[in-house]
């Protein structure tokens, strides 16, 4: 029992002889005090609040009161009469789409036409990134200034001869503000993706393509673009996940307006929040749960077909 | 064939230079509002350079809330959970990786499970358990609920695993304690991933607007994010001030991204990137 195999604790795999469960756990005790911290704080601040709020969503609850169970009251509300919760899901499916479609494009042209040249490269890539660093709140500040009925882009907009819009006050325009905002924050994270990814393809593809006379537009067409198909695919739906969650651009440049044009879920489940209707947010959080996990199980289904 | 690529160069120079433009105009912008008059702010034709440096509006934003306040719990809030984070991932990931005892890999699945849980979907009955701690407007709640570690730990592990076990085991021979072995071998040469897994929770920490919002009531307790959207919301905006608020925050990330520009790229896509 003294041989070396015993001596050690460390093993990839699964236990590979024969111990008992009991040995095993006091030989890996560092192990449990090594996940302990980390473990409490799931098991408080992720796990039990998740349990919580499931038995909060069949509840009616302003947080003084004691909550009063309605069943599946909460959820028949959310589906068949609450029109905002409506609004929120489809401003959200746009939002999430025009900035996903949006900053893909952006960052795609950006990475071919970056990694195209030799000099400058970091520059570009480093300069390109700075908005990923900035905070959102910082970002949507800004973009709100230029947003103003007499800030910039209205400026330039008269200049060209053009009326002047309201960029946040138009309902019809408002949520496409907050993307094109979202977008120039986000892109180039996007970008180094696509960066990273087009290391990946062979070098001598290129050379084939030329070879047979394809010119720039032909080679991304015929080479680029096949070869990072699981890249788009991740970012797609990274982005598509990501931008389901948007919440602090709404909250500093329109607060969901005008007329909840820019209204998203996780707006709305914060404005019942601050209402106090505990039990009805809780029950818009696990909805809300529940489509990201459909589009995850799409996402899964996505890359086992690509393979990936 | 040659000049034909040159002049391909030049126009890819010529286009990026140009997107350089747009993707940094908005930075410059609230730069150069930040050192305007409040008359100059929306002139028209509008100004790049302001007439005079306004560095007065950056002493006013200290007047017109505790900016100093939402700066120290920032500072305090963003380094605690970052080294907390660091500290119990690496350790977790280690033991994920390199320790064997039973259940391991169900508290894994856990873990990673847990990656499937956003934080919108858990803050409202998260909130209701703070205040059930007595935590609002205390550190430890604006702190504690913040450190995720689920991905730090994937992350961990991931490195972990390319620590021999030769080294492992010659320090156990030699009467290691398995704590002794993981801080004085296994840390210095895991520098990248702790570094990595610090940069991506110091900025998500240093740019959370939500959980501060909600966990905070009192203006002393709040940190940056939640004290510049609600100097937003005060009526007759003054643009200079929140526009230096903005550059104030803005400046800490900045240095760290210029001086560690590569560790912050792999950092916050640490995840993503597959090598």
């Amino acid at each position: 029992m003294m041989s070396f195999r015993n001596l050690d604790y460390i093993g990839k795999g699964k236990s590979m002889n024969k111990q008992g469960v009991l040995k095993r756990a006091r030989k890996g005790i560092a192990g449990y005090l090594f996940i302990l911290f980390p473990l409490a704080l799931l098991l408080t601040f992720n796990i039990i609040p998740m349990l919580f709020g499931f038995g909060m969503s069949f509840t009616e609850w302003n947080g003084i009161q004691p909550a009063k169970f309605i069943g599946l009251d909460n959820y028949k509300k959310i589906f068949t009469n609450d029109s905002v919760f409506n609004t929120a899901f489809l401003n959200t499916i746009k939002f999430s789409i025009t900035s996903v479609v949006g900053g893909i494009t952006i960052a795609f042209i950006l990475a071919i036409l970056i990694d195209r040249i030799t000099r400058f490269q970091a520059f570009f890539r480093v300069s390109y990134f700075l908005p990923v660093v900035t905070p959102m709140v910082v970002v949507a500040l800004i973009w709100t200034l230029i947003y103003q009925d007499k800030g910039l882009l209205n400026y330039i907009l008269s200049i060209v001869g053009l009326d002047s819009v309201g960029w946040l006050t138009d309902r019809k325009i408002a949520m496409y503000s907050v993307v094109v905002t979202s977008i120039w924050q986000g892109m180039g994270f996007s970008m180094i993706i696509f960066l990273a990814a087009l290391q990946g393809i062979p070098n001598h593809l290129y050379e084939a393509a030329k070879m047979d006379g394809a010119n720039f537009f032909q080679q991304v067409r015929h080479v680029t673009i096949p070869g990072l198909k699981n890249t788009f695919a991740f970012l797609a739906v990274y982005g598509t996940i990501g931008g389901f969650q948007v919440f602090d651009q709404i909250y500093v440049m329109t607060g969901g307006g005008p007329v909840n044009s820019t209204q998203t879920i996780v707006y709305w489940i914060y404005s019942n929040f601050k209402q106090l209707n505990l039990g009805y947010s809780s029950a818009l959080s696990y909805v809300f749960f529940m489509i990201l996990l459909i589009i995850s199980i799409i996402q899964l289904k996505i890359f086992q077909k690509n393979n990936y | 064939m040659k000049k034909k690529s040159n002049i391909l160069h030049g126009f890819i120079y010529l286009a990026l230079s140009l997107g350089l433009i747009l993707n940094f105009a908005p930075l410059a912008w609230m730069v150069s509002t930040s050192l305007k008059k409040p008359n100059e702010i929306f002139r028209m034709p509008p100004q790049l350079i302001p007439e005079t440096f306004q560095f007065s509006n950056y002493l006013k934003v200290f007047e017109l809330v505790a900016f100093e306040k939402f700066y120290i719990n920032s500072i305090i809030v963003t380094v605690l959970v970052t080294v907390i984070t660091v500290i119990i991932t690496s350790m977790a990931g280690f033991a994920f990786a390199k320790i064997d005892f039973p259940g391991r890999n169900f508290f894994f699945f856990l873990f990673l499970s847990s990656l499937m849980i956003p934080f919108h979907v858990i803050m409202v009955p998260l909130y209701r358990i703070v205040v059930s701690f007595g935590w609002v407007d205390t550190y430890a709640g604006l702190i504690l609920p913040q450190i995720s570690t689920a991905f730090g730990i994937f992350l961990m592990r991931q490195f972990m695993y390319s620590v021999p076990d030769s080294i492992l085991e010659a320090a156990k021979i030699d009467g290691s304690s398995t704590f002794h072995t993981f801080r004085k071998i296994v840390i210095p040469i895991q520098k990248p991933a702790l570094a990595t897994v610090a940069i991506f929770t110091f900025n998500s920490s240093w740019n959370n607007l939500l959980w501060p919002l909600l966990v905070t009531n009192s203006e002393n307790m709040r940190t940056l994010p939640v004290g510049l959207a609600l100097f937003k919301s005060v009526r007759n905006i003054d643009w200079a001030s929140v526009m230096a608020a903005s550059v104030m925050t803005l400046v800490p990330v900045i240095i760290f991204f210029i001086f560690m520009q590569k560790q912050f790229i792999r950092g916050l896509t640490g995840g993503a990137v597959k090598e």
